[in-house]
């Protein structure tokens, strides 16, 4: 379960681990249409979803590379899996990143490289056997071979496709979307949905952010927490969809 | 009171600059005005009366092209009192000798920031080098993906200039033997020497440099522009393991192997063209054994960490200067063209600094 500086609800089972804390946690943001949050605090657990809504005219990609220790937070700490993001142990902070997906929003590829190059590349470089999983989430998510042409020629809605492929591989402890049914045909919600319900079993924590929650009926199995980005504040809302 | 204006383009060039200030004066006919380096806009806050956003005349009634000055880079001060020193010291107000230094000690200041750099970069290359980690497939990817660009491609393009630079040393060769009426004896030393010395791991440079080092600074600075850096950060992907190392080692085994790959280009066609207009008429085994015979463990020494040298420097300005990056797509032409130029000057001056220091010489002048 979650923790926000708003909820009220309090776990009722024993605590899992927490994978992500956001702990006072500020961030302006390098530009202006950058989501911002102004002293929140958010803790994440395994097995949890988290939904965040988002302003539409408001860019998520800052915030989780903040979350990813890319850029520093403006005040306040991150936390993935108990360890923080400062320091030059820059080998310690590559091993925590590919601990975690993520569906990008914006520019997400390499050029130069094809597309299922693209898909296999941090696998491969982190020494994980993913060959198997490869094969699984593409049959999961309907695509029979990963694309070899490169990015620039192939549909949007097939990178899209490609990237939940990409997020999901190599067992990740926290899988952030953003925006994942961007350019996604909406019949493709319940088998993403179902897949995350597969990963939260396994302890995987799941953060989506979108700035539009009409998605079709499902229920999330355990239920998910809903957030709105308010005033630089997380705020808990009611229920999103029907699960809650 | 009488003013100067400083139209300076940078308050830190000092001297360097009155050229461009006299130009300009005369373009914009503000003769009334001196221009004077070194005034920045320190010196404004001190005549608030002046604004650079006004259209204003001086004591000639011209009037001033405003929108071309700012007002950080105007300055003015009394002329009187400078008009009343010595004129040694009047010369030395005008060449501003205090800008003069402080635009040399930035210039130098900015150079040792960049050496170290660069070798900063090089250092942790070869640390990553030797560490078995790195080499995961993906990197050997990419190093295998280099290598055939920047080598093998480039073979044909090292051969072509080794050729023709190869038939430019035979007639110089013939001309200065017909000039000084020494033996053609001395042709294979002569070739030997500028080749494998100089002429060689020179050109192996400019090959690569232009065929690879430019694409690779306009690669990477696209992939910076694109956010594809930090993509890969996000996933883990150390972009110094996979974009720089692989880049920096590929350039460096290029550069010698095409340096081989031109000098043995040199050697043939020097032989066949000498032999063809007659100023080489030893047959060619003799010929190659003549020049293997000037060969000693010195040369090899020279040339193998010059070529190395010079490809480690070339390598790594081209993905320092990509990497550095920022701004927009349009900034990239620009990366591409600095890179070259910056590339080209450090691989000249490696080959001057270690062919003084190798061989101990200095133009004519022998170092101790």
């Amino acid at each position: 379960m979650s923790v926000v500086q708003s909820a009220t609800e309090q776990p009722v089972a024993p605590p899992k681990a927490v994978v992500l804390e956001l702990r006072d946690f500020t961030f302006q943001g390098n530009s202006e249409n950058s989501v911002r949050f102004t002293d929140i605090n958010l803790i994440v657990r395994e097995g949890d979803l988290i939904f965040i809504q988002v302003n539409p005219r408001l860019k998520s990609r800052e915030f989780v590379s903040v979350i990813q220790g890319l850029k520093p937070a403006t005040r306040g700490k991150v936390l993935f899996q108990d360890c923080d993001w400062e320091g030059d142990d820059h080998d310690r902070h590559f091993r925590m990143r590919s601990k975690i997906g993520r569906v990008y929003e914006g520019h997400a590829w390499v050029a130069n490289l094809n597309v299922a190059d693209n898909v296999t590349l941090p696998g491969l470089h982190h020494g994980v056997s993913i060959e198997n999983d490869v094969k699984y989430w593409a049959k999961r998510f309907g695509v029979a071979q990963l694309s070899n042409k490169r990015p620039a020629f192939v549909e949007p809605s097939q990178l899209q496709i490609h990237q939940w492929i990409r997020a999901f591989l190599g067992k990740p402890s926290l899988i952030v979307l953003e925006h994942p049914m961007h350019y996604a045909s909406s019949t493709m919600f319940p088998v993403l949905a179902e897949a995350i319900d597969e990963v939260r079993q396994a302890g995987c924590a799941v953060l989506w952010i979108t700035n539009n929650l009409g998605f079709p009926d499902h229920s999330f199995d355990p239920s998910a927490t809903y957030l709105r980005a308010e005033s630089e504040k997380l705020v808990a809302f009611g229920k999103g969809m029907n699960d809650e | 009171m009488q003013i100067r204006r400083c139209f300076g383009e940078k308050s830190d060039l000092g001297g360097f600059w009155q050229g461009r200030h006299s130009r300009k004066r005369e373009r914009y006919g503000y003769s009334g005005y001196t221009a004077h380096p070194g005034f920045g806009r320190h010196n404004l806050s001190a005549f608030p009366s002046v604004r650079a956003t006004e259209h204003r005349k001086n004591r000639d009634g011209c009037c001033l092209a405003s929108s071309k000055l700012r007002p950080s880079r105007i300055a003015i001060y009394p002329v009187q009192a400078i008009r009343e020193l010595p004129k040694p010291l009047r010369l030395l107000g005008i060449l501003n000798p205090l800008g003069v230094a402080e635009f040399l000690g930035r210039a130098f200041m900015g150079r040792c920031v960049a050496i170290a750099a660069i070798l900063a970069v090089l250092w942790g290359t070869a640390i990553l080098i030797i560490r078995p980690s790195t080499w995961t497939p993906p990197v050997r990817s990419v190093l295998s993906r280099q290598l055939l660009f920047t080598a093998v491609d480039g073979i044909l393009s090292g051969v072509r200039f080794g050729a023709a630079v190869g038939v430019v040393a035979i007639v110089q060769a013939a001309i200065w033997i017909d000039t000084l009426g020494v033996a053609q004896g001395v042709i294979a030393p002569m070739m030997w020497r500028g080749i494998v010395r100089e002429l060689a791991p020179l050109l192996a440079c400019l090959v690569v440099i232009g065929r690879s080092c430019i694409p690779i600074a306009t690669e990477l600075a696209t992939m910076m522009v694109n956010g594809e850096v930090e993509l890969l950060d996000a996933e883990g992907v150390d972009p110094m393991t996979y974009l720089i190392v692989p880049r920096i080692l590929s350039v460096v085994i290029s550069v010698f192997c095409l340096a081989i790959i031109i000098a043995t280009s040199m050697v043939a066609t020097g032989y066949m063209l000498g032999w063809a207009v007659d100023a080489i008429r030893v047959d060619l085994w003799t010929f190659l054994e003549s020049i293997f015979r000037q060969a000693n463990a010195r040369d090899l020494v020279f040339f193998v960490p010059k070529t190395i040298i010079a490809g480690g420097f070339a390598g790594a300005i081209c993905c320092i200067d990509g990497l550095n990056v920022r701004g927009a797509m349009t900034d990239i032409p620009r990366v591409a063209s600095r890179t070259g130029i910056r590339a080209l000057t450090a691989v000249l001056a490696i080959s001057a600094i270690l062919s003084v220091v190798f061989y101990g010489r200095f133009l004519m002048l022998k170092i101790v």
